[in-house]
């Protein structure tokens, strides 16, 4: 952490505490390989004074070190400490955990046990009221018992007062420091404030589009532009008239990169391959295990991306759609990249990656990318 | 051959003083959603040669309705076909059931393989027309015919986690338990009251609701 803070111009800010800087810290992190054991704790002290938003404030080093010198005596199904001095405290102190007395909070929303037990209302994040007059406080009878009986806002300034009298004022009260609220139905600060469909950029049925066009164009979304209307295009499918899906396959469970190099999970899926339906394989002269090239619409620099992969027939995907799995890497646009890895690294499976087809498109909220539908066309080499 | 083992009676005859077990595999084809854990944890386990499959997911009607997938270990048949036509009776029921696979007395003619319905005998060192080499097969985790927990019976059949009192590898892995390992009358136990509680079949997961049909 504290090298993190170095390396992004903020350890000196990071390294002090209310009482001074912190002992044994060396001038630079760059070589340094052990610490003190005192840093440590000063790192989850300066977590706990940076996290009273959410009550990250009661799982103090002394009280984690303990726990885990009472490991054994937290029951394995309720991961809940049968007596000790531990008695009562859920294991690793989930938050909200709001003081050093709290046992912690393992279910969130549980209104029927108070908050000094791990009761908790609904966090009241945007204020007493909504834009439109509706109340946005829990109603009545929803509240963890020991408090009031309905909703009530936040505390006042619990989440910057680092001494803490406000979160101990709330809790003396039997109230949760961050309120007691509702959920929101209408997000009436975001793009579509209601769930609404709108076609992804790259759609395959243009007269959708007419109905449910996609975002305009946003200029600046935390400082990147994103761009909808302007690639949402109806004739994308006329050059790309198949449905582009990547996703995961069990056996690499994870990105790829470390499942590939697991000996058994290769040998169970061991090449890149994409899914698709007897109709359009045939149609495109394709027989299972066949190579050819997958397409998708051009990207911002005017190109086509392509990958080589091989072809799996199956009935799993309709002939509209290609399912290609993501988590392949090594391989870009037919070309090895097995030389950049350093010595000894290359694992035991390299391959195309499906993120070189997936489209452009970002998440107007988020900015998650689109990986789940896109277009894409086949294209098969020429017979020599 | 050796014996098989007894059976507990059921009302009149003599009760044997102590019934011996007898191990048997059951797979729900039902719950079997081929995540594959049964192969990798099998694999694993036991340092199963390249191209071996101890365990296979089976899927029939892929992508189509009634898709189904199944785990296929070696099934340790009661009357094993595999037993049965050895010519060097390398092959042998276990008192407990389980059918073992005696490498050193493996000839390799490939007999087995052509008598079991489950294929699970398998040739690491195999080719199309060459010798075959030695069979390895599934084990149910019983490790082989040497003392237990050696280092040659670790090289030779894997792991030998029976003698641990541990149940096999795939079984202990599976996802949603749809392998199930263990004595025959405690497996029957455990379908008997998924059967119960749930029904079987299709109904059991609200299919037939679902989808509006039985399967």
């Amino acid at each position: 952490m504290i090298d993190f803070a170095e390396r992004l111009g903020f350890r000196k800010q990071f390294i002090h505490s209310m009482k001074g800087d912190w002992k044994g810290v060396p001038a630079s992190m760059k070589d340094v390989r052990t610490l003190p054991e005192a840093t440590f704790e000063d790192v989850l002290r300066e977590i706990n004074l940076g996290c009273l938003s959410i009550g990250y404030n009661g799982q103090t080093p002394e009280r984690l070190k303990r726990q885990l010198q009472w490991a054994h005596v937290f029951d394995i199904n309720t991961k809940k400490a049968v007596g000790g001095p531990v008695d009562g405290e859920q294991w690793g102190l989930p938050w909200p955990c709001w003081s050093d007395k709290h046992p912690g909070t393992p279910i969130l929303y549980r209104n029927d046990i108070p908050v000094s037990q791990g009761g908790c209302g609904f966090r009241a994040t945007w204020g007493p009221k909504a834009p439109d007059g509706s109340i946005l406080l829990a109603g009545k009878g929803s509240a963890p018992p020991g408090g009031p009986k309905e909703g009530y806002p936040a505390e006042k300034n619990y989440a910057l007062d680092l001494t803490q009298e406000a979160i101990k004022s709330a809790l003396a009260e039997g109230r949760s420091p961050y309120g007691n609220g509702r959920a929101r139905f209408n997000s009436w600060n975001i793009a579509d404030p209601v769930p609404t469909h709108r076609e992804p950029i790259h759609s395959p049925r243009p007269e959708l589009i007419v109905k449910w066009p996609t975002y305009d164009d946003v200029k600046e979304h935390y400082r990147v532009p994103q761009l909808y209307k302007s690639l949402q295009k109806p004739d994308w499918v006329k050059r790309y008239p198949l449905i582009l899906t990547t996703g995961r396959v069990v056996e690499m469970e994870g990105g790829g990169a470390a499942e590939r190099n697991s000996w058994w999970l290769v040998e169970l899926n061991p090449e890149v391959y994409v899914e698709m339906h007897p109709k359009v394989a045939h149609d495109n002269g394709l027989r299972h295990g066949d190579w050819c090239w997958i397409e998708s619409p051009e990207d911002l620099d005017g190109r086509s991306s392509r990958v080589w992969v091989k072809v799996k027939i199956t009935k799993r995907v309709g002939p509209d759609t290609i399912f290609m799995p993501y988590h392949w890497g090594g391989m870009f646009e037919g070309k090895s990249l097995m030389n950049k890895f350093p010595e000894g690294t290359v694992p035991y499976s390299i391959g195309e990656s499906a993120n070189t087809i997936t489209n452009y498109g970002y998440d107007r909220v988020t900015q998650m990318q689109e990986t789940k539908t896109g277009l894409c066309r086949i294209s098969k080499p020429k017979q020599s | 051959m050796a014996q098989l083992s007894t059976i507990p009676q059921r009302g009149g005859g003599p009760q044997p003083q102590q019934a011996a077990a007898r191990m048997k595999f059951y797979v729900d084809a039902k719950r079997c959603i081929e995540c594959g854990g049964c192969e990798v944890a099998c694999k694993n386990e036991n340092n199963v040669p390249p191209g071996i499959a101890r365990i296979r997911v089976v899927t029939i009607n892929e992508g189509e309705p009634g898709e189904t997938n199944i785990a296929v270990p070696c099934m340790h048949c009661s009357k094993a076909p595999c037993v049965a036509v050895c010519p060097v009776d390398a092959l042998y029921h276990r008192p407990d059931g389980i059918v073992a696979l005696n490498k050193e007395t493996c000839i390799g003619c490939g007999y087995c393989l052509y008598a079991c319905p489950f294929g699970a005998p398998q040739f690491p060192k195999g080719t199309a027309f060459g010798a075959r080499g030695v069979m390895d097969k599934c084990t149910y985790c019983a490790g082989g015919p040497e003392v237990a927990f050696s280092d040659r019976e670790r090289r030779l059949y894997g792991s030998n986690r029976i003698a641990e009192g541990k149940l096999p590898m795939c079984a202990s892995v599976c996802a949603t338990k749809a392998l199930v390992a263990g004595d025959a009358e405690e497996v029957a136990k455990v379908v008997r009251q998924r059967v119960a509680a749930r029904g079987a079949g299709g109904g059991a997961w609200g299919w037939d609701t679902a989808y509006g049909r039985g399967s």
